[in-house]
């Protein structure tokens, strides 16, 4: 079996070279962007505090130290936003489905194609024993390279989110770790398994490239909405301040979230309502006037304060009372609106249900469960197939 | 020239209906996920800025008219929708697909097959065999990805409903005449890589890592160094619809001029605390501080800028095809 693993590697060669460059090549990079990250230094609290170039009136004057803090954010968000760390975390993305395509389309498809395929079938003994050494052998290539990959990829998750510990969190959980393995052996399975139905190189490529674009742009609301759904729990609201606290952690960017969210309900005084009935509730107890233009005005401060002004308590519209303590804001183009007037703890309350952090281990074993099942059974497919068609 | 264009097809039948399949396809989703946006109906009278605005309950910074709430949450619900989704983002990557799918075997699959000698023998001269292979390619391709391209521009109008699509750069190179010129530049450099190579499989895979590169690096690049000549400054806090941001200024601006000096001397000189029992509470200044201004292309240059950005990647494609030419014409047949 050893011997015919080091044919099928021979035999593509280009492929072989082509994966393990690119992988290597990929985990490198990731690494080194990672490398450049960590080494700006940044503490996790110039990141809490930096506004993205604009002052934070309510944070006090801006010391020296603040402003040496603010410096170093933002060397960090350069970083974060530039081109090379944009092409990384690209290819990172799609570096599992690719990899399996091109390993998995030639691997039966070619030598049925060229005419080779009765004389390796008549060599091996049997159809099965010859396409259970093709097959090994991409798996034997593939797994250690996107393990590299994935192990890479959540080096530079962690770098990305300082704070943030990756296998706690569902920030871009299915585009890096183990995971990654587990696309890369289920495009792989899926590609050579149309290569043995099809029998042809490019036909077996294009129609992956168009499964695996759908099953990739499908797979995370689909999971969502059919297999996550029924493991969903209330949010637990936690100090924001506390690292993966299992609520919202503080990366660049703003917070990225620990947990993954799914659905929201809302519920007023303790009974969950639709979204109708909630914006009914809005509509009822919120007061609505028009604001006057500027024109109307007596005076460019009458104008511009009233009806513009965010802050609690402030008067949107003439004639309407203020109410301290509660929200006044702008509506669309020339509507101010006020209220509620009810106490807060009547208000419609939105209760996120999420799969949490620390549920990290179980959900990618769950996910990679399911992937692995698809890659068994295209590989069955691929074995049953190749028994019984035509070698040509 | 019929005949050899008719005969690239039929020798190359599975590509020219998966292409077809492709392109057809992609185009009737658009249209479904254009028709799923608009039959919300939500009324102009709720557009702000040519857009639906986001609505999932008040907060401190939103509030929509009672009339306005249910069409916008049922629009984002529309807007998030997978096929919505899916279809937003087949024009990212139809066009790399289609002049892979039929630019890689196109002159590749004959030389490893070994029939390529043949064909140059009958066509007379390999240039000529070539020019008519690449001729049907493009027949083939080019009203497809327009039809495509088209109905990623209905999409985008429907994403959009107060937004005139060619005249905004939302999205701008993944939809419209766009598809097109990548799915041209893809088939060229295909069919060059595969002249080169004489192999089908490395040309896919070199073809797939070049184009996620140079789609990638695109937009940074026109960014850089073609579309800066076109820009105006625009001041901070001022917008203008389908706008497109270029660069940002060197230096901060603040009330529509040039400003200089020590920007957080400036804020701390602004912000006024006070002590209230024993808390520290402090209040800035009810205006935006001096602030960096964006250099923008504005919505009504979009068919400059296309026409521009059009030009520079038919001239790569030309570039790429003559490299085909020259290449086909010296290489050895195997």
């Amino acid at each position: 079996m050893r011997a015919r693993i080091i044919l099928t590697l021979k035999q593509h060669r280009f492929e072989t070279v082509a994966v393990t460059i690119v992988c290597v090549g990929l985990t490198l990079a990731a690494l080194i962007e990672a490398y450049r990250l960590n080494s700006l230094n940044v503490p996790l609290s110039c990141l809490q505090t930096y506004q993205f170039g604009y002052a934070d009136p309510s944070q006090g004057p801006i010391s020296a130290a603040q402003a040496h803090c603010n410096e170093l954010a933002k060397s960090f968000f350069d970083t974060k936003s530039s081109l090379d760390m944009s092409l990384v975390q690209l290819l990172l993305l799609f570096a599992p489905l690719l990899t399996g395509i091109v390993v998995g389309a030639p691997l039966v498809a070619r030598e049925i194609e060229q005419g080779t395929a009765p004389l390796s079938w008549a060599l091996s003994g049997s159809r099965r024993r010859w396409l259970l050494g093709k097959v090994l052998a991409g798996v034997v290539l593939l797994a250690p390279l996107m393990l590299a990959v994935g192990l890479a990829a959540n080096v530079l998750e962690g770098a990305l989110s300082p704070g943030l510990n990756p296998y706690a969190s569902f920030s871009n959980y299915l585009g890096r770790g183990v995971i990654d393995v587990f696309w890369a052996l289920a495009a792989f399975a899926g590609t050579f398994a149309l290569g043995t139905l099809l029998g042809r190189t490019m036909p077996a490529v294009v129609v992956a490239l168009v499964v695996c674009f759908f099953v990739r742009a499908a797979w995370d609301s689909g999971m969502s909405h059919f297999v996550l759904r029924s493991f969903a729990v209330e949010q637990v609201q936690q100090d924001q301040q506390n690292q993966q606290g299992g609520y919202v952690v503080y990366g660049p960017g703003g917070p990225a979230y620990a947990d993954m969210n799914l659905y929201y309900k809302t519920f007023i005084d303790g009974k969950e309502v639709t979204d109708a009935q909630r914006n009914d509730w809005y509509a009822q107890n919120m007061v609505c006037t028009p604001i006057p233009t500027p024109s109307d005005s007596t005076s460019p401060a009458e104008a511009g304060s009233p009806g513009a002004s965010n802050s609690p308590g402030a008067s949107s519209s003439p004639g309407a009372p203020a109410t301290p303590g509660y929200p006044t804001t702008v509506g669309n183009g020339g509507i101010a609106c006020q209220g509620p007037t009810v106490d807060p703890s009547h208000f419609p309350q939105q209760i996120p249900y999420v799969i949490p952090g620390s549920w990290y281990w179980q959900i990618v074993g769950l996910e990679s469960g399911i992937l692995l099942l698809g890659s068994l059974f295209c590989g069955a497919i691929a074995f049953v197939w190749v028994d019984r068609r035509r070698p040509y | 020239m019929f005949d050899r264009i008719w005969l690239t097809y039929k020798q190359q039948r599975f590509e020219t209906l998966a292409v077809a399949v492709m392109c057809l396809g992609a185009a009737a989703w658009a249209l479904l996920a254009s028709w799923h946006l608009n039959s919300v109906g939500v009324p102009a009278s709720c557009l702000v800025d040519g857009g639906v605005p986001y609505w999932n309950g008040p907060s401190n910074a939103s509030w929509i008219p009672g009339a306005c709430q249910l069409p916008s949450q049922r629009f984002t619900d529309a807007l998030t929708s997978l096929d919505v989704g899916i279809a937003s983002s087949l024009g990212d990557v139809l066009p790399f697909f289609v002049g892979i799918a039929m630019g890689a075997p196109l002159v590749a699959r004959e030389l490893e097959q070994g029939t390529a000698p043949l064909s140059w023998s009958l066509a007379g001269a390999r240039w000529k065999w070539l020019a008519g292979r690449i001729l049907a390619a493009l027949l083939l391709i080019v009203p497809l990805l327009l039809i495509a391209g088209l109905a990623a521009d209905v999409l985008r109008g429907a994403q959009a409903p107060g937004t005139d699509p060619h005249a905004s750069f939302h999205y701008f190179t993944s939809r419209g005449v766009f598809l097109v010129l990548w799915g041209v530049a893809a088939l060229m450099g295909s069919v060059a890589l595969g002249a080169l190579f004489g192999r089908t499989m490395p040309v896919v895979v070199v073809a797939l890592i070049v184009c996620l590169f140079a789609r990638a690096t695109w937009e940074p690049l026109t960014d850089a160094y073609v579309l800066r000549g076109m820009t105006v400054l625009q001041m901070p806090g001022a917008s203008s619809p389908g706008e497109l941001l270029v660069y940002e200024s060197s230096g901060l601006y603040l009330d529509g001029k040039p400003w200089q000096g020590d920007l957080d001397a400036w804020w701390n000189a602004h912000t006024t605390c006070t002590l209230t029992d024993g808390a520290e509470s402090c209040v800035g200044p009810s205006y935006p501080g001096p602030q960096l201004a964006w250099y923008v292309v504005t919505g009504d240059h979009y068919w400059q800028v296309v026409a521009l950005e059009s030009a520079i990647m038919l001239a790569g494609s030309a570039a790429l095809g003559a490299l085909a030419l020259f290449w086909v014409g010296r290489r050895r047949p195997y």
